[in-house]
């Protein structure tokens, strides 16, 4: 595995929190840090400057990942490696939460506070965590805090009405661990910007409120045994604003979000038991009183799932196990409400010798009773030098046609076969230390075709859209890091960079959607690239990222490519027993005229500002691993 | 005498040219209401021509009758409202067209061969509005800037003896190509069309196009609404006569058997759910062989040589 640039902006900060050695309730190190994959990840110091940010937000700033914004606050999904919205899979705890409709998760709906881990698998995950997982895996995890009691809040105001509020409460006494977080964002989102003619105009409709309560608890019994119990209610209320050909709006739309999870471990000198169980509910309501249309969905999804992990040598790692998930829908498209059964055997072991380490996995998943194909994945990684690692994989990966694929109504196809392939990925990292400094410089190369891939179309002879196998796509490219910190007493210093070249092109004609074979798919930049500078001075933290995001086509006409630059400013004080920061960001501080997606204007330079205080009262730990 | 018999031509000739206007008002609806279901026929039929309809629940094509009357909803949801909030002067009725690939208006028999003198046109409500306003979906004519040289075009074309023919007459429902744009304009009001230089017709052949188009067609809603067809042939009446025929087998493969009171030489015309043409031709021994095509919902005309003439819907597996 490669912890890659993880956060350019933040990384050596400073923070009392200690935490608490990590309950494994979620899933095996086998499937979260699969060998052989690149891997970014964030810890909870990492992810404190997008406390009142999304994911979407997240994402779009420290990694590779294409986020398709419709706007501040609007629906953004993610292309991961050339990969279409579907394609990125969401895992909360070990769990997949995309939506089965869709197949897809609106990121600017995820709460970055609600993680106390993040991380990105890049690549083909399927054998990992099944369909979806094609372009890439987001993981987002909680994990027990400090022992005692701390309690921190959060305030932020910024820019177009911008207000945020968060606060989190965490508490451990003897075996037992618990966490509660609430947060509330509200902006009207009413910014100005700029026509293709340079006039300005002014946003509207695009107000937003969302409001989130989470609750985690962990318990330990005796040596053994490990449970944790999991709560996250979400509830947004977002107004659809106009395109920039469209003189107004009325639209919003309202997706309330229950999601909760338990988890229990059994574990042993060289074997670990566990088993999990998830139900989420989640109701989507879109109003347009313009034209009369009022939709509302819901759906349903339970899942079960036990796992074994058995170790009988500090060098080999066997893990087994199986995945029951249960999805039911409601929605006036749909016929009848359906009804989908998902059922997964999987398997994978980990070998680790001097210099190598070897992983192999399999999945054999079942759709309602019919065998999907079988995934299987290999992933190596050399240590050829103390400052030199290769590493790379192969595997099988594939995306079954989603609830509305399958049941629309018109259009369902029911007969669709999943989308699936192979891909490919080999890489080097290099990493030299010195005393006060470390230069890490890393490249990947990919490749991927996928065959079946599902598009939408009116067929001859039919008078509505369908979903079709149509489409073949081939995705390669090449991703470079650089990263550069210096440590001194009191300073340091950290340079990071990244470049990443990316086609993915359709391989076959197809006439609707109009496609021609070597046709780069929509919204896909060939390039992107960022710089990024953090400067730590005692208290003090400044970072400034400039990203580039190349020129893509859309359904119309192309868009041009965009350079952002970001800004962040903090300053750290102890008032004891009061802890806080002051925190100040500058987003699109060139005030850059962009858009990320056609017809959908992005705002011009807009800052947040907020003060963070919060106490702790610690106690020794009491967990045992 | 011979003024006599000149004067007796004349007005045989008269006879035989009578005009004829499909005002679509034999539908009967009152304001509000619209059709668009035409089952157990296949199309709507008013003066001498037949509008095809193909509707299968909650999706259709083609044409519906409607008399609603919101010129102010945008969307969807109000696809069977003409912007004039009424029909050609006034009047209650007329036609809406959903226009997939292409529409088809059929002739009846006692029109077919001969001119379509012409029509009223104007802008579906839902059509309007989005290129007035804007959508989700597609743009505000003029774009961003009100400078973008958009234009929704209808492009009426001919078959004549099974031949599409090469005229065709466009009409701009909405033209922003203009330097100045204050002579922009989108369609509001029924406006007539003469058809008459397209000569001799069987049927006519409706199209449009957009500036506004994206990888998956036209953005724009397609949607446009006519009244008041006017037609010349040698029949008068208002409505035409049901040919009562029976065909099998249905589903068919290869060939579809007619029974009833077809006879020998009746013509056919076979249209696809789009209305699109794919076959025609004359009854032999009540059978008709079906050219290779692909499976799916095929729509029959046949017309006897005695004038009647009847829809019948077919599926080829």
């Amino acid at each position: 595995m490669f912890i890659g640039m993880g956060s350019q902006l933040l990384q050596g900060q400073n923070d009392s929190l200690r935490i608490l050695p990590q309950v494994e309730v979620l899933a095996t190190p086998l499937r979260s840090s699969p060998t052989g994959s690149r891997i970014e990840k964030w810890d909870l110091q990492q992810l404190k400057p997008y406390n009142s940010s999304s994911v979407a937000d997240l994402l779009g700033r420290e990694s590779g990942v294409f986020i398709k914004s419709y706007g501040a606050g609007s629906l953004a999904t993610s292309s991961i490696r050339g990969g279409g919205a579907g394609h990125t899979a969401v895992i909360w705890n070990g769990f997949s939460i995309q939506s089965p409709m869709l197949g897809l998760l609106d990121l600017a709906l995820l709460p970055a506070f609600f993680a106390d881990e993040a991380s990105l698998q890049y690549g083909g995950g399927s054998a990992l965590w099944g369909s979806g997982a094609i372009g890439g895996t987001v993981s987002l995890n909680n994990l027990p805090g400090s022992a005692g009691f701390s309690l921190r809040q959060e305030a932020t105001t910024g820019s177009f009405g911008w207000l945020g509020q968060q606060a989190k409460a965490t508490y451990a006494a003897g075996n037992w661990s618990g966490d509660t977080r609430y947060f509330h964002l509200e902006a009207d989102n009413n910014f100005t910007y700029k026509t293709t003619a340079g006039k300005q105009k002014r946003q509207s409709n695009a107000g937003l409120a969302h409001q989130g309560l989470m609750q985690n608890f962990y318990g330990a019994f005796g040596q053994r045994h490990q449970v944790s119990a999991h709560i996250w209610w979400q509830n947004a209320d977002r107004q659809i604003p106009p395109t920039t050909t469209q003189n107004r709006s009325a639209a919003h739309q309202a997706d309330a979000v229950l999601r909760s999870a338990l988890a229990w471990k059994w574990k042993k000198k060289k074997t670990t038991i566990s088993a999990r169980s998830a139900y989420f509910r989640e109701a989507i309501d879109y109003q347009d009183s313009l034209s009369g249309v009022f939709d509302k969905t819901r759906f349903v999804t339970m899942i079960g799932e036990a796992e074994m992990l058995w170790q009988p040598s500090p060098t080999q790692q066997l893990q087994v196990g199986a995945n029951e998930t249960l999805v039911k829908a409601f929605s006036k498209n749909y016929e009848k409400p359906p009804e989908q059964g998902q059922t997964a055997l999987f398997a994978g072991y980990r070998f680790s010798k001097n210099k190598w380490k070897v992983q192999l996995n399999g999945r054999q998943e079942w759709l309602d009773g019919k065998a999907l194909p079988f995934v299987p994945s290999l992933g190596l990684e050399w240590a050829a030098l103390k400052w030199l690692k290769l590493e790379g994989n192969a595997n099988r990966n594939y995306r079954f046609p989603t609830l509305n694929d399958r049941y629309w109504n018109p259009g369902g196809n029911s007969r669709l076969r999943p989308e699936e392939g192979w891909s490919q990925e080999l890489g080097f990292h290099t990493r030299f230390v010195q005393k006060k400094s470390v230069v890490s410089l890393s490249s990947t190369a990919f490749n991927r075709n996928i065959r079946n891939w599902i598009l939408w179309s009116v067929n001859p002879g039919e008078n509505y859209y369908s979903p079709s196998n149509l489409a073949q796509v081939w995705s390669r490219g090449l991703e470079q890091r650089f990263r550069f910190t210096l440590c001194l007493e009191d300073f340091s210093l950290q340079l990071a960079g990244g470049y990443d070249y990316i086609l993915s092109t359709n391989q076959k004609n197809v006439e609707r959607p109009a496609l021609s074979a070597g046709e780069q798919l929509i919204y896909v930049p060939e390039h992107q690239a960022f710089a990024a500078v953090t400067l730590h001075i005692g208290a003090w933290t400044l970072s400034y990222q400039h990203r580039y995001t190349g020129p893509v086509s859309t359904q119309t006409d192309p868009l041009g490519g965009y350079q952002v630059g970001y800004l962040f400013l903090q300053k750290t004080f102890t008032l004891n027993p009061i802890q806080g920061r002051l925190f100040f960001h500058l987003d699109n501080a060139w005030n850059a005229s962009y858009r990320a997606i056609e017809r959908r204007p992005m705002p011009g330079r807009y800052f947040r500002a907020g003060l963070s205080v919060g106490f702790e009262k610690n106690q020794p730990a009491s967990f045992n691993q | 005498m011979k003024q006599h018999m000149t004067l007796l031509f004349a007005m045989a000739w008269l006879g035989l040219q009578a005009q004829t206007t499909a005002t679509f008002e034999n539908y009967n609806l009152s304001p509000g209401e619209f059709l668009n279901n035409s089952h157990p026929a296949s199309a709507f039929s008013s003066g001498n021509v037949h509008l095809p309809n193909s509707f299968d629940g909650s999706f259709w094509s083609g044409w519906a009758i409607s008399a609603t009357t919101d010129a102010t909803t945008p969307g969807f949801q109000n696809e069977y409202s003409a912007i004039t909030g009424a029909g050609a002067d006034g009047s209650i009725t007329y036609a809406v067209a959903y226009v997939i690939d292409k529409n088809l208006i059929q002739l009846g028999s006692g029109a077919a061969g001969n001119p379509v003198e012409g029509l009223f046109v104007t802008n579906s409500t839902y059509a309007y509005l989005s290129m007035l306003e804007g959508d989700l979906f597609a743009k505000k004519f003029g774009g961003e800037d009100g400078d973008d040289p958009d234009f929704f075009k209808l492009t009426i074309k001919k078959y004549l003896n099974g031949q599409l023919g090469t005229d065709s007459i466009d009409f701009y429902l909405a033209d922003y190509r203009f330097a100045d744009n204050s002579q922009d304009y989108i369609v509001d009001k029924w406006t007539y069309l003469d058809l008459s230089p397209l000569g001799p017709a069987d049927s006519l052949v409706f199209s449009l196009s957009s500036s506004d188009v994206g990888q998956f067609g036209m953005n724009t809603p397609a949607y446009f609404c006519i009244d008041n067809v006017t037609t010349a042939g040698t029949s008068a009446t208002s409505v035409v006569k049901e040919l009562p025929v029976h065909i099998f087998p249905n589903p068919a493969h290869d060939f579809l058997m007619v029974e009833g009171e077809a006879g020998e030489g009746a013509t056919f015309s076979i249209f696809d759910a789009r209305g699109s043409l794919v076959q025609t031709g004359f009854l032999s021994n009540q059978k008709i062989s079906l050219a290779p095509g692909l499976p799916g919902a095929y729509h029959l005309v046949l017309a006897n040589k005695d004038g009647r003439s009847t829809g019948l819907t077919f599926i080829v597996k």
